[in-house]
């Protein structure tokens, strides 16, 4: 069980990086939120986030090789942590506790 | 030279170089098939947020350092007014009419400079990844405080029937105006001190791991 918090916008970026896997950094991310939300995040506001969260440990970063396409720049890629996992896990537990015994209009749960 | 770099250097004044390379990197490839527009709007956004980042999550710290940035740069002044004030017996003597007016602004510009450079320096000593936001801070901070405390004067100097040289707008909108000039030496002070603790924000200070 974890203490942390997370904020809507928290979780969607944990959840595109969880789908990732080991390719997700910023564009991917981006466009993987894009295509599953239908949101168009900002980049300003995604790195913004992922660095808050890099602070409070729910992920870690690495850097990659640097490639031609990107101006000779590496790419930052991101990974959940423990810590950031059990968070996702307690915010998603929560959302699942508010929705049981409910029927929303074309949302299918137990 | 090219926007890559000139962004990465803009970006890298608020972040960790190797972070503010890999964040341009993303607005290249991404803004492979978009305009020019959407790369420096973003390169902007980018900024602004981490600044505002920076402020949000430690309030106390940005502010905390920007009143003490204030003090070591009400010191340097001090000390640069007391080194202009040596100058002054040889210069300011022979001079008069339009020539004292422009040696005054000069001085005070130096003086204004220096001290700023100073506390920006000192800055960087404690905030490396926050400078910016710290040195927003003071600007932000510093003008109410001059502004009270020189209007609290004039009120005093007036009921004292002293001699009162300027309405307190006029010296409102000096302290203003130098304190908004103050920001590039303050910026200037501090990026050169980073530049010479090397590259990052590996230092001291909340937030930085």
């Amino acid at each position: 069980m974890t203490d942390i918090l997370l904020g809507e916008f928290e979780q969607i970026v944990l959840l595109a990086i969880l789908r990732l896997g080991e390719n997700a950094y910023g564009v991917t991310i981006r466009e993987e939120i894009q295509e599953k939300t239908g949101r168009d995040p900002s980049p300003g506001a995604l790195y913004t986030t992922l660095a808050r969260m890099e602070e409070k440990g729910l992920v870690r970063s690495r850097l990659g090789e640097p490639t031609a396409d990107r101006g000779g720049r590496a790419k930052r890629f991101v990974k959940l942590t423990a810590k950031g996992t059990d968070a996702l896990v307690a915010a998603q537990r929560a959302y699942q506790n508010l929705l049981r015994g409910i029927s929303l209009p074309g949302l299918a749960h137990g | 030279m090219d926007k890559g770099k000139i962004a990465e250097w803009f970006i890298s004044l608020v972040m960790e170089r190797e972070q503010a390379a890999a964040i341009v990197g993303d607005l290249l490839e991404a803004g492979a098939s978009k305009s020019v527009g959407w790369f420096w709007s973003n390169v902007l956004r980018t900024w602004a947020m981490s600044v505002w980042r920076d402020v949000r999550s430690h309030p106390g710290f940005v502010l905390g350092l920007a009143m003490l940035g204030i003090l070591v740069n009400a010191a340097g002044c001090f000390v640069a007014s007391l080194a202009m004030a040596l100058l002054e017996r040889t210069i300011w003597a022979g001079l008069s009419g339009w020539e004292a007016s422009l040696w005054l602004f000069a001085e005070r510009l130096l003086v204004v400079s220096v001290g700023a450079f100073a506390a920006g320096r000192w800055i960087a000593r404690f905030s490396l990844g926050k400078e910016v936001a710290v040195c927003l801070a003071m600007v932000l901070v510093a003008p109410p405080i001059l502004n009270v405390l020189d209007v609290l004067m004039w009120g005093f100097l007036t009921l004292a029937g002293g001699p009162v040289a300027v309405a307190p707008l006029t010296f409102v909108w000096w302290n203003n105006g130098w304190m908004l000039f103050s920001l590039v030496p303050y910026l200037m002070g501090a990026m050169l001190a980073r530049r010479r603790q090397g590259t990052g924000v590996t230092g001291s200070g909340p937030g930085v791991a």
